[in-house]
């Protein structure tokens, strides 16, 4: 089954200058899948991201998440929308400073009005599963970047959405960070089939997911499937990237 | 580029950086300088005469310098927190703390200037409003003309140019002392949880339970002060941590926090409070301040209409006890003059003495003349006494004065009277009757010329035990519409006023005329000076204060707009995001007005019990009334300025 399909997505940014961010883009996800996109800075990677959060709107094409079509619904009905179908991980956080990590956790809940018997259990479950059940107590400025972003990516989760998007989760993270908060996604994924669209610069990152989307100048270019071995499945990707024109600089110089 | 023209670039070129406290500074300027051109006015000592309604005038002029004072302070620490990030700039590529301390009062130099100038250019265009506004309220004959007001721009120049050079030198006491880390994070610091103290907070309740329990004790001086000093303490902790405290234990509350937008906006409730706390208790102090005073002034307006409608006379003459006869000549005049005017009267005269009976004593009046009373009161006379029947009339309880309450009871349980050397026995009946304060003896007119020559007898030198009182009645003149200043009972009434009393003044005092249409006009007039005061300062405290909240809210504006745009994403509507600031935003503009309300209340019935007043709720819940609906007005105006920028960052 289907969990994202997009189709002929189109959109121009109109200005002075007519910019074409992305052209006739195909792209489906199917349910249990996670999917990686890559491509080198203003390749419309997140331009795309973007159309599927519901937060833009293309200028012609369709998307479909879980067989819904969030283009056709209101501006208010698409907030209902994002809080129940989507999660989201973002690259630097996006936790409020004035809530504990708890608090920022259950926030998707609370805003559906549930019970805080089902809040506090599931609550549990995910920090469990995100390994910060110590940290629940604390405020966002009293732990670390990683664990900020697994607190971010237990929020994401914690309604069991249709569909999690992730943007450049590890763009802030040091690589030891960075590989915690990859292999939790990836266990997320697999053991609770979360349908997962990422988008990054990071080869490494991108090396956690089933299949890698390759995206320049606004047109899909290719993909890449893993095959048996994480690393093998690197160096396809390093070299996908150089084949495509972004130096071998610019990808090193991603990590802190 | 040398430091001066990097000082001007700098305001030049990031003008809507400055723009906020450009205008703030300009606006405190322009009441200002409109408020002195008034006073300053050299037509208007003719309208409104008297050295107290200039003084009042004058105190005002202080209260608004304070007022812009405290206004232009609190910009300009926004203003420097805002661009906090900037001086941490300059600091690392090595800027010196006095290069920075300069450039800091260079810019507030330029901008002081520009601002006073704007602002005397802006209140000189206002200022015709302004009299046209203050004419009619004090209803005052012609127009105020625009004039060169070289006064007000002295003062206005020189009060607020030495405002900003004062300030320019505090402002590096502001800075001192911060890291240049510190300066560079600027906003972007997480600051830690408000930390309360329960001691404090159970401090400022049982402050308020101190407050409550010293105004059920005697009203003095001592007490007074004790109770305002309690207030104050109180209330500042309350705002300070109480309130934090409180929305602690909210925050507690998961049942209540956990729901809906209640995370979000209680979440920074805390923070908010205690961020705000001294400015609260500020504007907390000065509405319950303005309530007192304009309920007080309110109530003496209403006090003076109250004495008007209750009197029926248009005049009553009280001839002076030694004068003899020549008080007929007076009244004369006033004879005269009505007829003049052609208007139909009549005279009433009533004659009261003071007698010592062995039970008590009081005034005793004749029963023609209490039926001649009631009559034009329009209330029920009383039926053929008796020669030894008295009826002792004594006011409803709740108009019963304090000081006299004792004596009043005392007599309100009579069944008879005795006189002191013969055992002549009157028995007594009891009657109610607003019109009389004290008690007053009603006996028959036989009985009254008896009493009358026992009296004279007891004390044979006092030649006119008698007091007498010409009370004219004039039909054309109800006493239940209140005259105007064109009203001809005023116009008759200041003529005999002068005519009469006078004259009393340079020699011999032969009588004096109480006049209730000149009376109440002249109490109405002065109370309108103060109201036009109370509301102009009322205004300008609102304005203000209204002001000081949309400089907070838009120092926070960047942070509330990433906020909302990080939860939009995730999914709050914009409907959410509404209600979820307008809550924060109402609480920060009702709360201190609902304290004020409650401490305007409480110091009222303080006032009540002192100055004797027993109509002051109604006057003083008007003006925390007026001062709600003005705050509501400006609450939706910032709300939607607020709720606008908010908008834009709503995916």
């Amino acid at each position: 089954m289907d969990m994202l399909q997009v189709e002929h997505l189109t959109k121009f940014y109109t200005g002075k200058v007519t910019h074409k961010a992305l052209s006739d883009i195909n792209l489906t996800i199917e349910k249990g899948e996670f999917v990686g996109i890559m491509g080198p800075s203003g390749s419309g990677k997140t331009t795309l991201l973007n159309m599927v959060s519901t937060i833009d709107t293309p200028t012609s094409g369709e998307i479909y998440i879980n067989g819904k079509q969030p283009l056709r619904l209101k501006k208010s009905d698409l907030s209902i929308f994002r809080r129940r179908e989507l999660g989201f991980v973002f690259q630097d956080f996006n936790l409020l400073d004035t809530l504990t990590i708890a608090e920022n956790i259950v926030l998707p809940l609370t805003l559906d009005k549930k019970s805080i018997r089902e809040m506090d259990q599931k609550l549990q479950e995910v920090a469990e599963k995100l390994g910060i059940t110590e940290i629940l107590k604390k405020r966002t400025y009293e732990v670390s970047g990683g664990q900020k972003q697994r607190a971010a990516i237990a929020r994401a989760i914690i309604h069991s959405p249709s569909l999690l998007l992730a943007d450049e989760p590890t763009g802030n993270l040091d690589s030891k960070s960075a590989r915690t908060v990859m292999e939790m996604m990836e266990s997320i994924n697999q053991e609770d089939q979360t349908t997962t669209m990422l988008v990054t610069h990071d080869a490494q990152a991108a090396s956690y997911c089933h299949r890698v989307v390759f995206i320049k100048d606004g047109q899909l270019v290719n993909q890449i499937y893993k095959g048996e071995n994480r690393q093998t499945f690197f160096q396809e990707i390093i070299d996908m990237l150089s084949l495509l024109g972004g130096n071998a600089h610019e990808l090193s110089s991603i990590r802190v | 580029m040398n430091f001066r023209q990097f000082a001007f670039n700098n305001v030049k070129r990031n003008l809507r950086a400055y723009s906020a406290y450009f205008l703030s500074s300009a606006f405190a300027v322009m009441i200002f300088f409109t408020y002195a051109m008034f006073i300053f006015h050299p037509e208007l000592e003719k309208l409104i005469p008297g050295p107290t309604t200039k003084d009042t005038m004058k105190v005002a002029e202080y209260m608004i310098f304070i007022v812009a004072f405290l206004f232009v302070l609190y910009s300009i620490s926004a203003f420097l927190k805002a661009r906090k990030k900037e001086f941490g700039i300059l600091t690392i590529h090595g800027a010196k703390g006095s290069q920075i301390n300069t450039l800091i009062i260079l810019e507030n130099m330029i901008i002081g200037v520009a601002a006073i100038l704007t602002g005397m250019g802006s209140g000189a265009l206002l200022a015709k409003g302004f009299f046209i506004l203050a004419a009619s309220m004090l209803e005052m004959k012609e127009q105020l003309p625009l004039y060169p007001p070289w006064e007000a721009i002295g003062l206005t120049s020189a009060a607020f140019l030495g405002l900003f050079i004062f300030i320019s030198l505090l402002t590096p006491f502001m800075m001192r002392k911060k890291r240049v880390l510190e300066l560079l994070l600027g906003s972007n610091q997480h600051k830690s949880e408000p930390t309360t103290s329960i001691f404090l907070s159970l401090l400022s309740i049982f402050c308020f339970i101190c407050v409550i329990w010293f105004m059920k004790q005697d009203v003095n001086r001592l007490n007074m002060i004790i109770i305002m000093l309690l207030g104050l303490i109180g209330t500042y902790f309350f705002f300070s941590q109480l309130s934090v405290f409180l929305v602690r234990l909210l925050k507690k509350n998961r049942r209540f926090f956990w729901r809906k937008i209640n995370l979000i906006w209680l979440s920074e409730m805390a923070y908010k409070m205690k961020d705000n706390a001294r400015m609260f208790f500020m504007v907390t102090i000065l509405i319950t301040m303005a309530c007192s005073f304009s309920g007080i002034v309110l109530a003496f307006q209403q006090q003076s209409a109250e004495k008007f409608t209750e009197n029926p006379f248009a005049f009553t003459y009280n001839p002076s006890e030694k004068a003899g006869d020549k008080w007929k000549a007076e009244v004369g005049k006033v004879d005269q003059e009505l007829d003049q005017v052609g208007v139909k009267f009549e005279k009433i005269m009533i004659n009261k003495i003071y007698f010592k009976f062995k039970e008590t004593e009081t005034s005793i009046m004749k029963e023609s003349d209490y039926n001649q009373l009631m009559r034009v009161h329009k209330l029920e006379k009383i039926k053929n006494l008796k020669d030894n029947e008295a009826i002792m009339v004594t006011s409803p309880d709740n108009q019963i004065d304090e000081r006299i309450k004792e004596e009043i009871e005392s007599q309100r349980k009579l069944k008879q009277l005795t006189l002191k050397e013969k055992n002549h026995l009157l028995t007594v009946e009891q009657k109610e009757n607003m019109l009389f304060d004290a008690g007053m003896l009603v006996v028959s007119d036989a009985t009254y010329q008896q009493l009358k020559q026992v009296a004279l007898q007891a004390d044979s030198k006092k030649q006119d035990l008698e007091i007498s009182s010409i009370n004219y009645f004039v039909p054309d003149w109800p006493s239940d519409r209140l005259p105007t200043a064109s009203s001809l009972e005023v116009k008759v009434g200041s003529k005999l006023d002068k005519a009469i009393n006078s004259e009393n003044e340079s020699g011999e005092s032969i009588g004096f005329l109480q006049s209730r249409g000149s009376e109440y006009f002249g109490s109405k007039q002065a109370t309108q000076v103060y109201m036009f005061i109370g509301i102009f300062i009322a205004a300008v405290f609102t304005v203000s204060i209204a002001s000081f909240l949309y400089f907070k809210f838009y120092t926070d504006l960047n942070q509330d707009q990433r906020i909302y745009n990080r939860l939009s994403k995730i999914g709050l509507t914009a409907k959410e995001m509404n209600r979820s600031s307008t809550i924060q935003m109402a609480s920060l503009f009702f709360i201190p007005l609902i304290v004020a309300g409650l401490q305007s209340l409480i110091s009222l019935s303080m006032l009540n019990h002192s100055l004797g007043f027993n109509t002051l709720y109604t006057p003083v819940l008007t003006a925390i009334g007026a001062f709600v609906a003005l705050q509501f007005i400006q609450f939706l105006i910032v709300r939607y300025l607020y709720l606008r920028q908010l908008k834009r960052v709503m995916v």
